[in-house]
């Protein structure tokens, strides 16, 4: 009978074991920004279904007006440009809960930062400030993620230029501005070490009407440029010895209705763009050798997207790429076919209840 | 076998996590323990209360945490039997953690099966749970909590028993999302009273 009792009670463990699961804790942190509510909101993201599930204890309080948010290469704190605050959030993050604890004193930017770029070693973090027309350049403590400013920022990137993106070249060397109001491109040369900002020599390249985003290839060969105004996308092929640009000779390319955000896969195959006015998201196939985008045809590109998307990320694996729509106050979430460069199974992934304006995700 | 009887939580969760089965099969085997053997049961307390250690694995990627979490606390819990095999129960469970905490309040039936010593119950407990989780300023929630599970009692003596293990399924509605959570307990059971079946000697002295 002893032994009756004992197989009865593995029975039941038996069964328990079946309610709960074997479980995979395969997942991402996807951080989106919500200037209105001045917070940052948390989502756990599945790696194999890109499935949101809100954190509890979401959205955390920030800065005035939190616009941009970029994380460091371990992950470990993320920085929100706040740009009624004029300064810069920074975050520690719980990978276990996905929360955000912020790490106070703010640190002071220039006039209304509104975007962020770090670059891939994560030793100097880039502000541009539309109001003050300057970029404030920090290093970066890998330990504590104090932000400290490098010797003559904020640097000037040129009176009325109102920056509004900005990005940093894949080795981390060039770090090239977009002024909306003057529709040119700046470009400049990373102090190694030192993370001070030198112009690169020539004029700075003109792009379309409205650029609104920017971004390199993985390559470094090629510079895209979202025009918001003009509907197109320029394309400058890029010096890698000097930085310098050089637009392409048929750009800029038609885009769709307001492009605002671009987003290039880690191989650089394929180029994401989310159009304001279109309501959408487009995908184009990029050339490795001559840099041109072409849209998709199969599947058909655009792919629609919630109302006024203003973000567009391409999460760490690779596998989903999320949309910050403005009006509709959510986030879109598609699946991102790496061969065909399809976008499929969009839907709305998580409501956040005020306008998002920027996506990151952890690795 | 009895290597699979320990009550190290991990190693439990361990044996757990390696086997799968159908949830149908819980009730049916619980009251299979429960009712099987009614021809050689001989009797049951009157009235019991429970107080001991509990172990919850609770199922917090739904609150958007990475993985599981692993809660400590207590578990106290009254019955009163009504009948030879059959009684009502209450429950009251803390268990805590670095992040959260969640606290049940349930009560509903429970099956007995005395054997020998040995006394195998199953129960289904209905009532709350309320959590609250630190992250960020904190957020609390309470909502529906159901119980299912069982365990077995070891007589000590005629007033005490040890409460070898109990295993119990507990589903919870909380933060708008469900949770399926094992919790394990043990702990001491005192007992009063016996209610004998017919043709049976008492053998517990009533205090």
């Amino acid at each position: 009978m002893i032994a009756l009792k004992r197989v009865a009670l593995i029975c039941v463990l038996l069964v328990l074991a079946g309610l709960v699961g074997c479980s995979s804790s395969s997942t991402h942190i996807a951080y989106v920004t919500l200037p209105a509510s001045n917070s940052v909101a948390s989502f756990r993201v599945s790696n194999h279904s890109g499935k949101f599930t809100s954190v509890v204890g979401s959205p955390f309080a920030a800065g005035n007006s939190p616009n941009s948010i970029v994380l460091d290469p371990a992950n470990k704190f993320a920085y929100a440009a706040n740009q009624t605050g004029d300064d810069i959030s920074v975050f520690k993050v719980d990978h276990s809960t996905g929360e955000l604890s912020e790490i106070m004193p703010r640190t002071p930017a220039g006039i209304s930062p509104v975007a962020l770029a770090m670059d891939s070693a994560g030793t100097f973090l880039f502000a541009a400030n539309v109001s003050s027309s300057n970029i404030s350049v920090y290093s970066i403590n890998a330990g504590t993620g104090v932000l400290a400013e490098v010797s003559g920022s904020p640097f000037l990137v040129s009176t009325g230029a109102n920056p509004v993106a900005l990005t940093v070249s894949p080795s981390g060397k060039y770090l090239y501005v977009v002024s909306s109001t003057l529709g040119l491109v700046f470009g400049y040369s990373i102090g190694s070490g030192t993370g001070i900002l030198q112009q690169i020599p020539g004029p700075p390249s003109t792009v379309g009407s409205g650029p609104f985003s920017v971004a390199v290839d993985p390559g470094e060969h090629f510079v895209y440029v979202a025009n918001s105004l003009s509907d197109t996308i320029s394309v400058l092929s890029l010096d890698a010895s000097t930085g310098t640009l050089t637009s392409l000779p048929n750009s800029p390319f038609t885009a769709d209705k307001n492009p605002v955000s671009l987003a290039i896969d880690s191989p650089g195959k394929f180029l994401y763009v989310a159009n304001l006015g279109g309501n959408n998201v487009s995908a184009f196939s990029l050339d490795s050798t001559t840099g041109v985008p072409t849209e998709l045809t199969t599947p058909k590109s655009p792919f629609g997207a919630g109302t006024r998307p203003v973000s567009v990320t391409i999460d760490s694996t690779g596998k989903f790429l999320y949309v910050a729509n403005e009006n509709s106050r959510d986030i879109s979430a598609f699946t991102v076919d790496s061969s065909t460069g399809g976008l499929t199974n969009g839907s709305i992934a998580a409501s956040v209840g005020s306008a998002p304006t920027s996506v990151a995700t952890t690795k | 076998m009895t290597k699979y009887l320990s009550l190290n939580a991990n190693g439990v969760y361990a044996f757990l996590r390696r086997s799968t089965s159908n949830p149908i099969l819980l009730l049916i085997l619980l009251c299979i323990v429960a009712f099987s053997a009614f021809s050689v049961a001989q009797e049951i307390p009157r009235a019991q209360l429970f107080g001991g250690y509990s172990y919850t694995r609770f199922d917090s990627p739904t609150l958007g945490f990475a993985n599981r979490s692993n809660l400590n606390g207590f578990n106290i819990s009254p019955a009163f039997n009504l009948t030879y095999g059959f009684g009502v129960k209450a429950e009251l469970t803390g268990q805590y953690g670095s992040k959260l905490n969640v606290r049940d309040l349930t009560v509903g039936p429970q099956f007995l099966y005395p054997h020998g010593r040995t006394l195998f119950f199953a129960h289904a407990l209905f009532g709350d749970s309320r959590s609250f989780v630190r992250v960020g300023t904190g957020e609390g929630d309470t909502a529906r909590a159901i119980v299912l599970g069982g365990g077995v009692d070891l007589g000590i003596s005629p007033r005490f028993a040890f409460r070898a293990v109990q295993v119990d399924y507990v589903h919870t509605s909380l933060f708008s999302t469900t949770q399926n959570n094992v919790r394990i307990s043990t702990g001491l059971v005192y007992r009063w009273h016996t209610i004998r079946r017919k043709g049976h000697k008492p053998t517990l002295s009533s205090p």
